[in-house]
């Protein structure tokens, strides 16, 4: 049996473990893997290459961003900061059809301009959003669709795990990619935005408009929002200022959440402890699914599918932009299969050369891939942000959530197309530099 | 089995109660680094003992994840099947699942074994860390017990699930 | 059976991004064995650890998770004891020198660490220099100064007194812009492969510490492939270090013109006179890894001593 056969043959039972079998999906990532492996080399082999992988993964310093961000929510959460701060929001959007859902994408960007990974802002902003917008009766379907696609932010908008990737293996100036994301982020944003505004018009009741608060009402709820603003202008100030890098903003968050809570004394020691043990739970629940996307990662990388579908795309004897358009559908198709990270790490050394050779902008070519992949964040069947999201709203299933994704994905697609389109969104800022 | 359930609930609760610990002393380093840097000297290894420190409190935390089923699974069809056929399907996926985790324990063991017996040292302070390799190991067989138990539950539990 | 029936097909795993000097090593490699060979071996790369990480790659090859790895020995200190004494403070003046002392090095102890693979090949980086925002040119300017720098070099920035900072290197970039590090010490080519040129503008050469690397492959593929395939990989071992060792020196070279150039990086050179007050400060770090070696039951002195020797030898040619 040929390798790529194999591939599509572990894909096919990764689908009907998940889909038929109903098997968590991490365990079910990690079995297909194991197997797939196996199967490719020899037993010891797969069982050397599983255990390697937990152990790295969950050693990774890079994740521990995962338990202190979702720590810094939590502690939000149980003291009561996101509530008063989305009542705050209620009363400035609350009457415009779907606006807690605008304010919780615009606040998704916001964070994402402090944490660089997108599971790390989806378990984060999941934890912050999702029991307030039921809150406000808004559908799970819709709210769980913009935190999910919202998270995806998290690597667009700068700082970025991706872009960093991109940029140590193709020797591009992080700084450079970093501003080139600004545009792009702000844009896929807008038009996440734009795509409440329209699927409420169509939908009403999905995310129901409320009264209309007067303005001294406004100005009133403002004190509610005042802790996390607090906390967000901590951390930013931080972050930028140079005391702390991105990998520490999540410990440091953390800090200041619990000091602002015992400040306003608004944190019991019961609370306390279900939000460390919430956190616990939850960052074990992430960590697993990027455990399991990782070994299937591996088992896909010695199929050499990825690298035999990358050095086709380009071999092919095609006009520049149908190439470059093969090469954004491949990455969209790669991402709903694959770890990001890992498809970029296979694909990148490929790809790069060629864009290089039709006269690509490398910082433009290494933002709009980017953008590709978060799509592939957020796609079945391997699409950590939306199970992160789906395991942690309790009252949604996961059929709502991927439902509630697809209506963003056209927000997807134009945001590439006008990147294609107007290149200077994206090389506007770094060529000012 | 009310022996085992209660065996599994006290390690659950001491595995939470240390992770818990370790979580507050990852916030603590992590902030203290930060401050020390900038006032004196940064912390050093800060950046081995984080990634130890988060290796450990993942493993812990295995157990009781899968207790209170966080993790997350596809419904849509499962949802529609026969209770037998369900019932069925559940059992197959959770030995599945048991065994795998019982041999990654097995393994991720034998990293640590590999660890001592090679005599390799973390990069930066050169402490032995052989014994992280072992938490991760004891988490994972805490996971496959966890999965095991559920198994029993399905056939000695009148009306369970 | 014929020569074509019998094609063997290898994976070879390698850590670092693509474009750096590990890999393009792995790529030379694998086109001459390809050539060299007559087609008989297929060679397929994966670099960026997509297959193997840097840490896993030893226990990978071992296990048959591939064929052939690259590994870095400094990431596991205690591990390779002998070989990793090439990295101490004992003034190897370049890669190439440095390649060819390290694979000297291990044919004459043959250490036990290397019991379960095949070398292929060993190499090192160019030595490692402090690179910063500010000026270094005396021990005074190092003194609290935090520098990103491996485990490795930890105790080299202690001995002079700045603060080693241990981070990945993807972490690094935003760090230094931040300034939550001042600076880093590590070999030269990063100045203009990670473009850190446009944020350290001084080069400070103290040429102090080489890493050693090894490539190795997995025994039972070694004792499965065919004699003559064996006998071209035997015969590569050598012309592949110094290889390597070549290109690294002018990769370095290259970095540093270029962050000349395009810049304006100013170049530090210590004077005799304090260079040798420098490495009196690294004295110490020697002594306490004979020690060590001798707990462990290996002749401390004598490797050091042969070092030195080869280093000496090597030059000469
Ligand atoms: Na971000
Ligand atoms: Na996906």
């Amino acid at each position: 049996m040929s390798l790529t056969l194999v591939g599509i043959l572990g894909i096919a039972i990764l689908l009907l473990l998940l889909f038929v079998f109903g098997m968590p999906v991490s365990f079910a990532m990690a079995l297909v893997g194991f197997g797939g492996f196996s199967y490719i080399l020899n037993l010891n082999a797969g069982v050397n290459m599983v255990s390697q992988e937990i152990w790295s993964v969950f050693s990774k310093y890079g994740l521990t961003v995962i338990p202190l961000f979702v720590f810094m929510g939590q502690i939000a959460f149980y003291s009561g900061v996101n509530e008063r701060l989305y009542k705050a929001a209620y009363k400035w959007v609350g009457h415009i059809r779907g606006g807690i859902a605008m304010a919780t994408i615009m606040a998704c960007a916001a964070f994402a301009a402090i944490c660089g990974s997108n599971t790390a802002t989806a378990a984060t902003m999941t934890t912050v959003a999702f029991p307030q917008m039921s809150n406000f009766r808004y559908k799970p379907m819709l709210s769980c669709g913009s935190i999910a696609c919202g998270s995806t932010l998290g690597v667009v908008i700068p700082p970025s795990v991706v872009l960093i990737i991109i940029g140590l293996s193709t020797e591009q100036s992080i700084a450079r990619l970093f501003y080139g994301g600004i545009g792009a982020g702000l844009l896929l944003c807008l038009l996440m935005l734009l795509t409440v505004y329209v699927v409420c018009r169509l939908n009403p009741e999905w995310g129901p408009a409320g009264p209309r608060a007067n303005f001294s009402e406004r100005i009133k709820s403002l004190s509610g929002a005042t802790e996390m603003l607090i906390l967000f202008f901590l951390i930013m100030t931080g972050l930028y200022a140079g005391y702390f890098t991105p990998s520490e903003a999540g410990g440091a968050g953390a800090f200041f959440a619990v000091v602002i809570s015992l400040v306003q004394r608004t944190l019991s020691w019961e609370n306390f402890k279900k939000a460390t043990m919430d956190t616990l739970r939850v960052s074990c629940m992430v960590i697993m699914l990027i455990a399991g996307a990782m070994i299937l990662g591996k088992f896909l990388t010695i199929t050499r599918i990825p690298f035999n579908m990358a050095s086709w795309v380009a071999d092919l004897n095609v006009p520049d932009p149908v190439i470059l358009a093969v090469i954004f559908g491949m990455y969209a198709i790669g991402g709903a299969i694959m770890d990001a990270l890992a498809l970029l790490l296979i694909t990148i050394p490929i790809f790069f050369p060629v864009a290089a050779q039709m006269g690509c902008d490398p910082i433009w070519f290494a933002v709009l891939i980017t953008v590709v992949t978060t799509l592939g964040a957020v796609t079945p069947p391997v699409g950590a942000t939306t199970y992160v999201v789906a395991g942690m709203a309790k009252g949604s299933t996961l059929n709502e959530v991927f439902k509630g994704v697809t209506f963003f994905l056209p927000a997807y697609l134009i945001c590439i197309v006008l990147l294609m389109v107007f290149p200077w969104i994206i090389t506007f800022l770094p060529g000012l530099l | 089995m009310e022996t085992i359930e209660k065996i599994s609930d006290i390690l659950n609760r001491w595995a939470g109660i240390i992770a818990g610990i370790i979580l507050g002393v990852m916030i603590l380093l992590t902030m203290g680094n930060i401050v020390l840097r900038r006032v004196w000297v940064p912390i050093r290894g800060t950046y081995e003992i984080m990634g130890f420190a988060g290796a450990v409190i993942t493993a812990l935390a295995m157990g009781f994840t899968q207790k209170k089923r966080e993790h997350i699974h596809v419904d849509i069809l499962i949802s529609r099947f026969p209770r037998a056929v369900k019932k069925a399907v559940f059992a197959v996926n959770t030995a599945m699942c048991s065994v795998f985790f019982l041999v990654a324990a097995w393994f991720v063991c034998l990293r640590g074994m590999t660890l001592l017996e090679t005599g390799e040292v973390s990069e930066t302070l050169r402490m032995a860390y052989y014994p992280f390799a072992f938490v991760v190991a004891f988490g994972c067989f805490l996971l496959a017990a966890m999965l095991f138990i559920d198994l029993l539950k399905l056939f000695f539990l009148k009306g369970a699930k | 059976g014929t020569v074509q029936a019998k094609k063997v097909s290898l994976n070879y795993a390698n850590f670092p991004p693509a474009p750096t000097f590990p890999c393009v090593q792995m790529e030379r490699w694998k086109e001459q064995i390809e050539k060299r060979t007559d087609g008989a071996v297929q060679i397929h790369t994966f670099p960026g650890g997509t297959l193997l990480g840097a840490k896993d790659m030893m226990d990978g090859v071992i296990n048959g998770q591939a064929d052939i790895g690259c590994i870095c020995m400094a990431y596991q200190p205690g591990r390779f004891t002998v070989t990793n004494a090439t990295s101490l403070p004992l003034d190897i003046p370049d890669a190439k020198t440095g390649s060819l002392v390290l694979l000297d090095l291990y044919n004459k102890y043959q250490p036990k660490a290397f019991d379960k693979v095949k070398v292929l090949t060993m190499f090192v980086t160019a030595p490692a220099n402090i690179m910063s925002k500010a000026p270094v040119a005396e021990l005074s300017d190092l003194k609290g100064l935090d520098l990103r720098a491996s485990g490795g070099a930890a105790q080299i920035l202690k001995a002079w007194g700045a603060n080693q900072v241990g981070m990945p290197m993807s972490d690094t970039p935003e760090a230094l812009q931040k300034g939550v590090v001042k600076g880093l010490f590590s070999s030269l080519e990063v100045m203009k492969d990670l473009k850190f040129a446009e944020i350290c503008k001084y080069i400070t050469i103290t040429d102090t510490v080489i890493y050693p690397f090894a490539v190795i492959m997995n025994k039972g593929t070694w004792d499965n492939l065919p004699g003559h395939v064996k006998q071209v990989m035997d015969s590569m071992i050598e012309e592949q270090s110094a290889w390597t060792g070549e290109y690294m020196d002018q990769h370095v070279s290259d970095s540093i013109a270029w962050s000349k150039k395009e810049h304006q990086v100013e170049v530090i050179t210590l004077s005799p006179e304090k260079k040798a007050e420098w490495n009196a400060q690294l004295a110490p770090i020697t002594e306490n890894w004979i020690k060590t070696a001798k707990e462990k039951g290996l002749p401390g002195d004598q490797i050091v001593k042969d070092i030195k020797t080869l280093v000496l030898k090597r030059t000469a040619k």
